[in-house]
């Protein structure tokens, strides 16, 4: 939904593969609103030293996961 | 290290020993040759001029010696384009652009086969460069753009629309950006690719009516199914972003060089208008209000000039580049401002020359990356420094970035105000490093007042938030 509403011009379905950059077309400000909408939406704290090896769908959910535990 | 300790570590190297007799050239060439006010007036650069520009070579500044260029660094190829820019905005801009930003994916994202095809043709002034990215619907959000090139057979095609294109009228060569999705496996990539305007299905529009730069080219180039060969992919299919972004550096460095050439135009003339113009039987430099306008100009022009000259010793220009871009934009647009007010009614008129440099200095705060949306990137970017090598350094910004963080996380992003204070606090404390050294006393005062500046930017960053006020501004807004 934050991804659709982020860049409406994505067609086709969001999979856990599809990378932020180069499948959605996230750029680092996309990313950036993103996390920060994720934040408010889960109401959770992210270091940003740990999102570096953040790079796709799946790694964003994985990342909550292991937050919101 | 985050990018400020960084650029306090840096040693500005000395400028090439031929730069001087270049720069020299430059001017009297300029002084011989060029009328601003018929550019202006004709809102063109005539195609003579043109020709003896490439003459005498400057439209391969940044062209490798092996290639027929003249092969100077970033520093000294910015430096002439001051030059240029502070006889002409539009001459600047025509040969500033050429050299930077359109040239920055052929130097180093093209096949050895395309440089050796192009680079000399280029280098002599035969072939003008002009790059594509914007769109009607992809301006700041450049990722957004709707050119589109495909795979069909054996051969790429193009399909859309770019507008704005600067040099676009009498370029020889386009570097095109445009999405392609599903090529080099990637969804949502964008590819680069240099289009020759002469090639079947290339359309270009009328020339553009602007507020300022009239001279420079700015038009529309319809790409209806152009046919691309492969070898004129510049770079990997689908890191044209990537290329595109390194390309902006470079442009908006040389953008900065011509903001730099516009205000040094603007402290001269206004500085000797004062010193001859006499009211209440005084020349105006005696009153002291002039007097510190022409000193916090003097001292405005130098803080662009030290930041540029360490912007270009940085190997990675991501973030010196949106630095130098800002400062230099915002800092000419308000010296050629005040140089319009110390001439009083006569800046009004068009003749003196004043009027002109305000409208051709106002776009800088607009392209190769509107002003606001870098703010954003940059205090995005900053969000990612480590703090305690930048609190080492800059305690203050250490100290406000920090509680930034510890407060609102992520959600600062949800803030623009709050970025775009962390921004002007940032600008200011890399061009306060740039003038560390305070050479002089033009450097002293340009220094003083970048850290003031970031003092302030930096306490209405830590300021609370206030719901009250932004509550009254939405409803404002929304009347």
């Amino acid at each position: 939904m934050i991804i659709r509403r982020l860049r409406p011009d994505l067609t086709g379905k969001i999979g856990d593969g599809d990378r932020l950059r180069d499948d959605l077309g996230l750029d680092s400000l996309h990313s950036m609103e993103l996390f920060s909408e994720v934040t408010e939406k889960y109401e959770v704290d992210i270091e940003v030293e740990h999102l570096q090896d953040v790079r796709t769908v799946g790694d964003v959910v994985s990342f909550l996961e292991t937050v919101l535990v | 290290m985050d990018p400020l300790t960084r650029a306090a570590a840096l040693v500005v190297p000395p400028h090439a020993p031929e730069l001087a007799s270049i720069l020299h050239e430059v001017r009297a060439f300029c002084r011989a040759r060029v009328d601003a006010a018929r550019i202006d007036r004709e809102a063109r650069i005539d195609h003579d001029l043109l020709a003896a520009i490439a003459e005498q070579g400057w439209f391969g500044l940044t062209v490798p010696e092996a290639h027929g260029g003249i092969g100077l660094s970033l520093s000294s190829a910015t430096e002439v384009i001051a030059e240029l820019a502070a006889h002409d905005g539009s001459l600047g801009t025509c040969v500033g652009l050429h050299s930077g930003l359109a040239m920055h994916a052929l130097l180093h994202e093209a096949s050895p086969a395309l440089r050796e095809r192009y680079l000399p043709a280029i280098a002599a002034g035969r072939r003008v460069l002009a790059f594509a990215a914007t769109e009607p619907n992809a301006g700041s959000d450049i990722a957004s753009v709707r050119t589109t090139l495909t795979r069909e057979g054996d051969v790429y095609r193009l399909r859309g629309t770019k507008c704005y294109v600067t040099n676009g009228g009498i370029a020889g060569l386009v570097t095109v950006l445009a999405r392609s999705p599903g090529l080099g496996g990637a969804r949502a990539g964008h590819t680069l690719v240099l289009v020759d305007p002469r090639w079947p299905g290339v359309q270009r529009g009328v020339e553009e009516k602007k507020l300022g730069l009239k001279g420079s080219s700015t038009i529309t180039i319809d790409l209806d199914d152009v046919v691309v060969p492969d070898d004129h992919v510049l770079g990997s299919v689908s890191k044209g972003l990537e290329h595109a972004h390194h390309a902006l550096e470079w442009g908006r460095t040389f953008m900065a060089a011509g903001c730099l050439g516009a205000a040094r135009y603007a402290v001269d003339a206004a500085a000797a208008h004062v010193a001859t113009r006499a009211q209440f039987g005084r020349p105006l430099i005696e009153f002291p209000l002039v007097r510190l306008s022409i000193a916090e100009m003097r001292a405005e022009v130098r803080a662009i000039e030290r930041t540029l000259a360490l912007v270009c010793a940085h190997d990675d220009l991501a973030i010196p580049s949106t630095v130098v871009k800002l400062l230099a934009s915002e800092g000419a647009f308000r010296v050629v401002d005040r140089a319009l007010q110390l001439f009083g009614g006569a800046g009004f008129i068009e003749d003196t020359g004043i009027a002109r440099r305000l409208r051709d200095v106002r776009v800088t705060r607009i392209f190769e990356g509107a002003n606001d949306v870098l703010r954003l990137s940059l205090a995005s970017a900053a969000l990612a420094w480590p703090i305690d090598t930048l609190t080492a350094t800059h305690p203050e910004l250490g100290a406000t970035l920090s509680a930034v963080r510890r407060a609102r996380g992520f959600r600062m992003f949800q803030d623009q105000v709050l970025q775009a204070n962390l921004a002007d606090a940032i600008v200011a404390l890399f061009a306060a490093t740039a003038l560390a050294r305070e050479e002089d006393d033009v450097d002293k005062l340009a220094r003083g007042i970048q850290l003031e500046r970031a003092r302030e930017a930096l306490q209405r960053a830590a300021a609370p938030a206030d719901p009250e006020r932004e509550a009254l501004v939405a409803r404002v807004a929304a009347r």
